[in-house]
């Protein structure tokens, strides 16, 4: 059984444009790539704020936060030696699973998490 | 309940999620709560994937996983063949910074420390590693 991750697209208009992902099944060392590819995409694309919907996420290890780190460099988010901070990167709807993990690596001082699509989305 | 399940893999990532179904389904039969199964099945697939990132470097190599239930414990084996690598000297006490996030063992190792109560390392008679990850404090079993 392999891993999977499927990612549904859409475009959400708030203060300015908004890229949703909603992700769907694992995100762990197999799929990362699946993750930054499609986000490389769209940033080719000219998206520069995005929201990750992680409702449907059953699974996310450190790979999802090397991901996100990744795609927040890509973004143009600050990156310094000590801290990472994110305003074109955001999360939506963590389960309770993934929020422990979150909390655990301290990366919820990195990224703004909702809880509401319309709240995130006018966050931009 | 006391009992033990093994697992032998190829060391590929597209077997990271047999690896999580393995721990899961093992643990859920030994009688662990939830929160114990989520934090023991990430801490495996965490260090399952420095195994086969770092520890094999994608070359492929084999993984031997071990669970075990005693009367207080679960406690975890990886045995592989690839370099010697001991966890503890990744051990962080503080949160990942962001170069954290350029390795996949620095960010993952701080994980499983986080995730497990005790960490062990150990030679093994090949030359290969042993890691015993156990889950022990508090109320770990329904029953």
């Amino acid at each position: 059984m392999t891993s999977t991750l499927r990612i549904a697209v859409s475009q959400e208009q708030g203060n300015t444009p908004v890229t949703v992902f909603r992700l769907t099944g694992d995100i762990d060392a197999n799929t990362q790539s699946d993750l930054e590819s499609k986000a490389e995409e769209v940033i080719g694309a000219g998206t520069q704020n995005l929201l990750l919907d992680l409702s449907e996420v059953t699974y996310m290890g450190s790979a999802g936060f090397r991901a996100m780190h990744a795609i927040a460099g890509k973004l143009g988010d600050e990156q310094s030696a000590t801290a990472i901070k994110s305003s074109h990167l955001k999360l939506l709807n963590p389960s309770a699973e993934v929020s422990k993990v979150i909390k655990t690596l301290g990366f919820d001082s990195y990224l703004d998490i909702y809880d509401d699509i319309n709240k995130a989305v006018n966050s931009f | 309940m006391p009992g033990k399940q093994r697992l032998d893999i190829e060391a590929q990532l597209d077997n990271l999620s047999t690896v999580r179904r393995f721990i899961e389904e093992s643990c859920r039969e030994f009688g662990a709560r939830d929160g114990v199964i989520s934090d023991l099945r990430l801490a495996v697939d965490e260090a399952v994937t420095n195994i086969i990132i770092h520890g094999y470097q994608k070359q492929g190599g084999n993984i031997h996983i071990e669970i075990e239930r005693d009367e207080k414990a679960l406690i975890v084996r990886l045995r592989d063949d690839a370099v010697v690598f001991d966890p503890a000297s990744r051990f962080t006490a503080g949160p990942p910074t962001a170069q954290a996030f350029e390795s996949p063992g620095k960010l993952g190792i701080p994980l499983i420390q986080r995730t497990v109560d005790h960490i062990d390392h150990r030679v093994t008679e090949s030359g290969g590693n042993e890691l015993t990850l156990k889950k022990r404090n508090g109320d770990i079993f329904r029953s």
